[in-house]
């Protein structure tokens, strides 16, 4: 159902870019260049550094039953002249790859192993993960290229004919509210902050110094990605088989 | 007599077709249906998965998995059960104790610890190198190698522990018979024990195969996502692509293969001459 605005206090705090008719955006999650600082000095500043065979049995992927991987490829499509309706470049792309993979992981969880047993040391990952990551003291960083940061936005929304729709948009409003959001923002939890009444603090200063910075992130067009979804993954899954 | 023995059975066979039989039901009902509302029914899925040698491939991947898997966890599992069975009752105890320990941990803890073991930093790598007999640290995660050697531990009590049950029924006078008539010990293994110890061979490589192959944790895990297997196909294809009628048939081909292999180890089972009882 249409988000009650009016019955919602926090709602009018966030910036137009995180408001929906359909349900706020509470969070938001940006893909970057993941690296080992101990073993790369410098950080990446473009995607194609994971091309570099300097970087040969070194470089990480994930499933593309992941966010991660489906948001990695679509931006990899954006940068080599695909569209939405043409993925060729991306897997073109992908197939040149493949030398430099030196493992795949089935789901995130593998993939969080690969970082901690030092498997890959170049790979593309998300904020959130990176800080998890960090805070276990795993050596890793993350890099925005100069093409730019690109993410995706977390949002609640209410669904129709709810139960209880007043309690349902009374806990979304929750999760607008400065308190928590500036609660969720520290670590373990690291959800970046929506609430413009919230100041960006710690590791996501690197990435936006303001809320109109973060609004500015390219996101992806999800409506023309999402039902080729199977499709992708079918597709992904043939190219990469050893 | 009869009447009671029905009863009895009954509240088992009542759980067993409500919670197994049944599913399975609605499991083929959903193969054979255009898309996961179960409105049109169709063929078009079986011939989806025959047609395109990606799918067979990764089919028979799998079969080839599991007989590898078995055979090494056999070269190990054998041993161990003779071992098992010929030594001290207190020994046998710590033994059967330390064949059991790792089913006692889940699987998920079991392989992770063999991600440590085997990565370029793990400890199999550490003593390689320590050792000198390589330079450059051995690539085993991630390979189909790595995924065997994985699934023959990970499988172990189920070999050990069928072998050893028939191993220590046998009659110890036979071996003793044997000696007596002059057969030095490999001998009497070979022609006396090894013989009458098949059956819990056939049956220990009957539940290792059936493990290994469906052996989710352990394939993605220590194969990654480049060595695809069936039970990987199904998850990417019901969870991944939520091509959920697809998913099913592959899952409902995947259960017959399996079937075919396990009855034809079965078959073998019943024509070994049953030794113990003459």
């Amino acid at each position: 159902m249409e988000y009650p605005t009016a019955k919602s206090p926090n709602y009018k705090e966030l910036l137009p870019e995180f408001q929906d008719r359909w349900g706020p955006r509470i969070s938001m999650q940006i893909i970057g260049i993941g690296y080992n600082p101990q073993k790369i000095k410098t950080p990446p500043r473009s995607w194609d550094v994971l091309w570099d065979p300097a970087y040969k049995g070194r470089v990480g992927l994930t499933a593309l039953n992941s966010q991660l991987g489906i948001a990695f490829l679509a931006e990899i499509n954006r940068l080599r002249g695909g569209s939405e309706e043409n993925f060729e470049p991306a897997f073109k792309a992908l197939r040149e790859l493949l030398p430099n993979v030196g493992a795949i992981g089935a789901n995130l969880g593998a993939y969080a192993t690969l970082w901690q047993q030092e498997q890959i040391d170049i790979a593309p990952y998300n904020f959130n993960f990176v800080q998890t990551l960090k805070g276990k003291d795993v050596p890793v960083e993350l890099s925005i290229p100069g093409s730019g940061a690109v993410g995706w936005y977390t949002s609640m929304h209410v669904a129709a004919n709810a139960a209880e729709p007043d309690l349902a948009v009374q806990y979304i409003d929750t999760h607008l509210d400065p308190a928590v959001q500036s609660a969720i923002a520290r670590p373990p939890y690291d959800v970046i902050p929506t609430n413009s009444k919230v100041p960006l603090e710690g590791a996501i200063t690197a990435i936006a110094k303001s809320h109109a910075d973060l609004a500015k992130i390219r996101s992806f067009d999800w409506e023309k990605l999402n039902p080729q979804r199977g499709a992708l993954i079918e597709r992904f899954n043939r190219e990469i088989k050893l | 007599m009869q009447e009671d023995g029905l009863r009895l059975v009954l509240p088992l066979a009542a759980v067993f077709v409500g919670f197994f039989v049944a599913p399975l039901f609605m499991l083929l009902a959903l193969s054979l249906s255009r898309e996961a509302d179960m409105h049109a029914l169709t063929l078009a899925h079986y011939v989806k998965f025959f047609t395109d040698p990606f799918n067979y491939s990764i089919l028979w991947a799998t079969l080839l998995l599991g007989v590898k898997a078995t055979v090494l966890c056999l070269l190990f599992g054998y041993p161990i059960a003779w071992i098992a069975s010929r030594v001290h009752a207190r020994w046998q105890t710590v033994l059967l104790f330390l064949v059991i320990l790792p089913i006692m941990t889940s699987v998920v803890v079991r392989t992770f610890s063999w991600i440590v073991i085997l990565g370029r930093q793990g400890v199999l790598n550490r003593i390689a190198m320590g050792l000198g007999l390589t330079s450059e640290p051995l690539r085993l995660l991630f390979t189909e190698t790595g995924v065997v050697m994985v699934l023959a531990q990970v499988q172990m009590p189920l070999m050990v522990l069928p072998i050893l049950t028939v191993m220590s029924k046998l009659d110890p006078n036979l071996a003793d018979a044997s000696r007596v008539l002059g057969a030095g010990e490999w001998r009497t293994l070979w022609r006396v024990t090894l013989p009458l110890s098949l059956p819990g061979v056939i049956a220990g490589c009957i539940l290792t195969y059936s493990a290994s192959v469906t052996a989710f944790v352990t394939q993605t895990l220590i194969g990654g996502a480049r060595l695809v297997y069936m039970p990987l196909h199904i998850y990417q294809q019901a969870i991944g692509a939520n091509n959920w009628p697809f998913a099913a048939a592959i899952s409902i081909i995947f259960m017959l293969a399996v079937l075919c292999v396990v009855a034809v180890l079965n078959m073998l089972m019943r024509v070994t001459p049953d030794h113990a009882s003459r």
